[in-house]
């Protein structure tokens, strides 16, 4: 499944600086189409900051991001959404709080958010199925009306993976998907994440090691802005150096 | 009967919020049958008000972008009909014989309307379209705005030639377009006139808001860089939404300034652009009723103790200034989100839990069930 062919990411030489501190350095990294990809990395390791210079929301000082073979690094986030189809669930919940469940997926969706198509929007019978479709899929039909400042905290980060799946990307990168979630939440949403594989290439940042071992095929460990290993989940629990700094806390 | 069943569910789906905008407008439409012409009047000019703080709530409560220089929109309106009636009417004042290129539609009454429409929104426009995308947001546009409402205030008494600086402009009252005396409407007839506006402002308002365009708005006041990895380009959202702001201000000038039959700088200064602020503010942002709500209670009760005190004695005005500006502090430290907003939160959340209990509960039977299969 892994061969040069069917590369949708590929970062090469990707370094970023913060007023002299290296958050990354030299990252080299392939995605390929339709896997479901995990980082993984201590605090300060730099995941975070990784998917920011994969969604434009800061530039690398050298290094260029390749999606689908077109260089994309520079480009504003809103070019990288709609253009090229990258969605992003942030680190902690990240929704629109005062308003309902519904409205938060229907600003999602794909297709709509240029001026013109706002300006020319009804509400289609096939839109409305598709809301009710994901509000399905991320458990929250019955909280629709809900204010999404009124859910909880694990209902909210599903609240963000079903605005981040009606945007239909082709690539998906969550951000500590589970962070605060109790185990059963946490089970369920591998499961939804599960589901989500096969129609979409994954990124999955996570702490949590019973997760990824739910979900998880390919493994990158990075640590202090570098990559310090990479395989599949059995190489990299097997990995010496992986345990020493980052597996030896469980 | 299949119909008249669901047109009864979707009035009760209605935020409560709407059956005050019911009460408002009844309260409005019988006002005038009770009261004085003198009350007739001045409700006019408050229901002109209204629409101001209206175009403020598209702005500030939709959107998110506090403007503390709005009335330079509302003043511009205005002084585009007062130009164009001392013009057209040859006041005394008016030493010039033609008008720059710029203000020529004011020569015809109908272009002098449609100026106090247009112009305000290219203000808006070009305001915006430096602002938005200089990326300045936040506490630096109401800075930024501020700051031009003082410099506008200025800018109208310098500018005496045309606009007779401090004196400012008397305009024929109780028209809407025309500048002839004959035209004048009674004052019963032309509150029925700026009602019928402030209910197509409103009825604007309320479908911008509910449309698609309405949700990216509220969406951009929530967390405009998050709307950006949707696709969607805020700035473009921003300048459409103080365009059709500054364009509804305008309106709201102009049928003021017919209300009044003058206008002068105050109209675009700091003062009234504070004032618009409160009103908003202590109705509640962002459900088009408490921008309503807060300018009628507000400005009924001042014109109230306005006429009590100055009863008293002169001095007595200052002091209950201080007292409605105690009040309004106070209120808006105990509710932030003002009155409408209170209200309409307490109802949401009342909503939201008895939702919550209801999925409970039916998750509890469900699980109950299960197991009884299990046991049996
Ligand atoms: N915009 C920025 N300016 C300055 N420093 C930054 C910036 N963004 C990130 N950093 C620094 O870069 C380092 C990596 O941060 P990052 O958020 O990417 O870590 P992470 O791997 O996501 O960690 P966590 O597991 O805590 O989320 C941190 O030390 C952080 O302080
Ligand atoms: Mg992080």
């Amino acid at each position: 499944m892994r061969n040069q062919e069917n590369i949708l990411l590929e970062v090469k030489h990707l370094s970023v600086e913060f007023n002299g501190f290296q958050a990354l350095t030299d990252v080299n990294m392939k995605i390929h189409d339709g896997e479901l990809h995990v980082i993984i990395g201590p605090n300060g390791a730099g995941k975070t900051t990784f998917m920011d210079l994969v969604t434009g929301k800061s530039t690398p000082t050298t290094g260029i991001v390749l999606f689908e073979g077109v260089n994309i690094t520079g480009k504003s986030t809103t070019e990288i959404t709609r253009k090229y189809h990258i969605g992003r669930k942030f680190q902690g919940p990240n929704v629109f709080d005062n308003m309902t469940v519904k409205e938060n997926i229907e600003i999602a969706m794909e297709g709509y958010s240029s001026m013109t198509k706002c300006v020319f929007f009804h509400k289609s019978a096939a839109f409305k199925d598709k809301v009710s479709e994901i509000l399905g899929l991320i458990d929250l039909y019955d909280y629709r009306q809900f204010m999404a400042s009124d859910l909880s905290h694990g209902q909210r980060q599903w609240l963000e993976i079903g605005m981040v799946v009606a945007q239909n990307p082709k690539l998906i990168i969550l951000d500590e998907p589970t962070a605060g979630m109790t185990a059963d939440e946490t089970y369920k949403t591998g499961e939804m994440i599960k589901r989500l594989k096969g129609e979409h290439t994954l990124i999955v940042v996570e702490h949590d090691m019973d997760f990824v071992r739910q979900v998880a095929e390919y493994v990158t460990v990075l640590n202090y802005g570098q990559v310090l290993a990479e395989g599949t989940m059995e190489e990299i629990q097997n990995n010496d150096e992986v345990i020493a700094v980052y597996l030896k806390e469980d | 009967m299949e119909n008249k069943k669901n047109i009864l569910d979707r009035f009760k789906a209605l935020p409560v919020n709407r059956y005050l905008d019911l009460i408002v407008l009844v309260f409005l439409l019988v006002f005038p049958l009770f009261c004085s012409n003198y009350w007739v009047y001045v409700m006019s000019g408050i229901i002109a008000y209204m629409i101001f703080a209206l175009s403020l709530d598209l702005l500030w409560g939709y959107t998110g972008l506090m403007s503390m220089g709005h009335s330079v929109l509302f003043g511009a309106g205005g002084y585009m009909v007062g130009i164009s009636c001392a013009y057209i009417s040859k006041a005394g004042w008016v030493d010039f014989d033609r008008l720059p290129w710029f203000l020529l539609p004011l020569s015809s009454e109908i272009g002098a309307f449609l100026m106090a429409l247009v112009l305000p929104a290219l203000i808006s426009l070009m305001i915006g379209f430096f602002m938005f995308s200089g990326k300045i947001k936040g506490v630096f546009f109401s800075l930024i705005t501020l700051a031009l409402s003082g410099v506008a205030e200025l800018f109208v008494i310098n500018q005496s030639k045309y606009t007779h600086g401090n004196s400012g402009i008397s305009v024929i009252s109780r028209t809407v377009i025309s500048n002839s005396k004959e035209a004048r409407l009674d004052d019963f007839t032309f509150y029925y006139v700026v009602l019928a506006f402030l209910i197509l402002a409103y009825i604007i308002c309320l479908m911008i808001v509910n449309s698609r365009i309405g949700k990216v708005l509220q969406a951009v006041r929530e967390n405009e860089e998050r709307l950006t990895f949707f696709g969607y380009k805020p700035s473009a959202f921003k300048l459409l939404i103080y365009t059709i702001s500054g364009m509804i201000a305008g309106l709201a000038g102009v049928l003021y300034v017919r209300t009044q039959g003058n206008i002068n700088s105050s109209a675009v200064g700091i003062t009234l652009a504070t004032l618009v602020l409160v009103w908003v503010a202590i109705g509640g942002r962002g459900n088009l009723t408490g921008a309503m709500v807060g300018t009628l209670v507000l400005q009924i009760a001042e014109t109230k103790l306005n006429s009590v005190f100055s009863g008293i004695s002169a001095d007595f005005t200052q002091y209950w200034k201080m007292v409605l500006g105690f009040l309004i502090l106070l209120i808006v430290f105990t509710i932030p989100k003002g009155i409408v907003g209170t209200i309409i939160d307490v109802q949401q959340k009342h909503k939201d839990r008895r939702q919550k209990e209801k999925i409970l509960l039916r998750e509890e039977t469900a699980y109950h069930e299960e197991s009884g299969k299990h046991i049996a």
